[in-house]
């Protein structure tokens, strides 16, 4: 079973938390055993539940010991060898649905539900890891990727992070954030699957024959970007709610993306720990690279164009190598490229070479217009329902 | 204060109907599509994706 894909699910999330409100109170003297039983009830939920237990564990073993051969003993200068071996997995499987023709099994061998959250977070361990830093400990490590209700959609947690918060141990179990754990479970619930549910049946999958085609393009891409939000919105704030009650901290991912003025803004709230993780472990270095490039010294504006279009097809060609994907992303980064190339053009100029002295409320109105509409075809692609 | 309190609890009281009710109503008719084989209408909706 997949995590919220039943209602069993809860069913097994609340003992959880019974569990570990119980274990705050026999282990009131012994704060370090909180990982231990998270450990626990992470690997019950592992090896008993979640489908093909064996091969997310071995790729838990495969990063770990992947990890300190290139950190601690190769001690590896150029990282970007380290991530290709990490993410060597990943690559497989994504490729294998591109050649999917092929008679391959190597696909079926290796994929697993999770698998890209959990090369996104050893990616981001193993760039965060400073050489003879000594290697995370194994129980907070298995805890890091296969905390369950993150495990299979996120949001991207950083280990950093993630110890800290582990490190509060059974003083993060407490009425306070119990209440505020539901809260975000409910919304999420209600995101999720009432609302979600609704735009699917009502809106999204419904059959608009009378009307013309544009129409009915322009409404679906409307519904497919309500529907993506408030169901991708929902698991989030539910794994959120139900970590809280874990006594685990996990990232917010969501903040009303329909409200961006601009495709930065959008990245800040819309699934914001691919964008934050997209900015750290990919643009940064890429800028930092073409920034040594002599050819490219004097054209700032450039590399930095150059990157985020990049970065973007990246995080394409992460969901999988078909064209949808990869337009999809490339669309995102030309947004980014353009609206980077317009705040460049204004502080050059020192005034708003698009909108003027136009009121700043009506420039926000306007902003927000494009960018739901921007968003909202990109993601139509994306979902590979668009048709020429 | 007392008042504000069983406002506030009878808020929760109506929104939480509401949620449960419309859960009812959207995933209880699933569980009689014959194309529904497993055992949770919730199941039922992910596994059309």
């Amino acid at each position: 079973m997949l995590p919220f894909s039943s209602f069993d699910f809860f069913i097994i999330m609340a003992v959880f938390v019974i569990i570990m409100s119980l274990s705050k109170l026999l282990c009131k003297t012994r704060p370090n055993y909180f990982k231990y039983i998270l450990f626990i009830l992470n690997a019950i939920f592992l090896t008993l539940v979640f489908p093909k237990p064996i091969h997310f564990i071995l790729f838990i073993l495969y990063s770990y010991i992947a990890t300190y051969l290139l950190t601690d003993i190769f001690k590896i200068k150029n990282k970007i060898w380290g991530i290709i071996i990490l993410i060597l997995p990943m690559l497989f499987v994504k490729f294998d649905i591109r050649f999917s023709s092929y008679p391959f099994i190597l696909n079926d061998i290796i994929s697993f539900a999770g698998l890209s959250y959990a090369s996104f977070r050893i990616v981001g361990y193993f760039m965060d890891k400073i050489p003879n830093e000594k290697m995370a400990d194994g129980v907070t490590y298995f805890n890091f990727l296969a905390f369950t209700p993150t495990i299979l959609i996120g949001p991207i947690d950083r280990y950093s992070r993630f110890k800290i918060s582990q490190e509060e141990g059974f003083s993060a179990i407490n009425c306070e954030t119990f209440l505020s754990g539901w809260i975000f479970l409910v919304k999420g619930i209600v995101f999720k699957y009432i609302i979600a549910e609704l735009i699917s049946r009502y809106w999204l999958d419904i059959s608009l024959s009378s009307i013309p085609k544009i129409i009915s393009s322009i409404s679906e891409m409307y519904a497919y970007y309500a529907y993506l939000f408030f169901d991708f919105g929902g698991y989030s704030l539910m794994a959120l709610g139900i970590g809280k009650m874990l006594g685990m901290r996990v990232p917010i991912n969501f903040k009303n993306p329909f409200t961006s003025v601009n495709p930065q803004d959008f990245w800040r709230k819309f699934h914001i720990s691919l964008g934050d993780w997209l900015k750290d472990y990919f643009f940064t270095p890429l800028y930092m690279f073409f920034s040594r490039q002599k050819k490219l010294k004097k054209h700032p504006m450039f590399r930095q164009n150059i990157s985020l279009i990049i970065t973007f097809l990246l995080m394409g060609c992460w969901n999988g190598f078909q064209s949808n994907y990869i337009i999809s992303g490339l669309l995102f980064g030309i947004y980014s490229a353009i609206h980077n190339t317009y705040i460049i053009q204004c502080k050059k100029k020192g005034k708003d070479v698009v909108f003027g002295n136009l009121n700043p409320k009506i420039v926000k109105g306007i902003s927000i217009f494009i960018m739901i509409n921007a968003v909202s075809f990109s993601l139509y692609i994306f979902s590979g329902r668009f048709q020429l | 204060m007392k008042i504000k309190h069983i406002i506030r609890l009878f808020t929760h009281i109506a929104i939480y109907t509401c949620i449960v009710i419309s859960l009812y109503l959207i995933y209880s008719p699933l569980n009689k599509d014959p194309m529904n084989g497993s055992s949770s209408s919730v199941q039922f909706v992910y596994q059309q994706f």
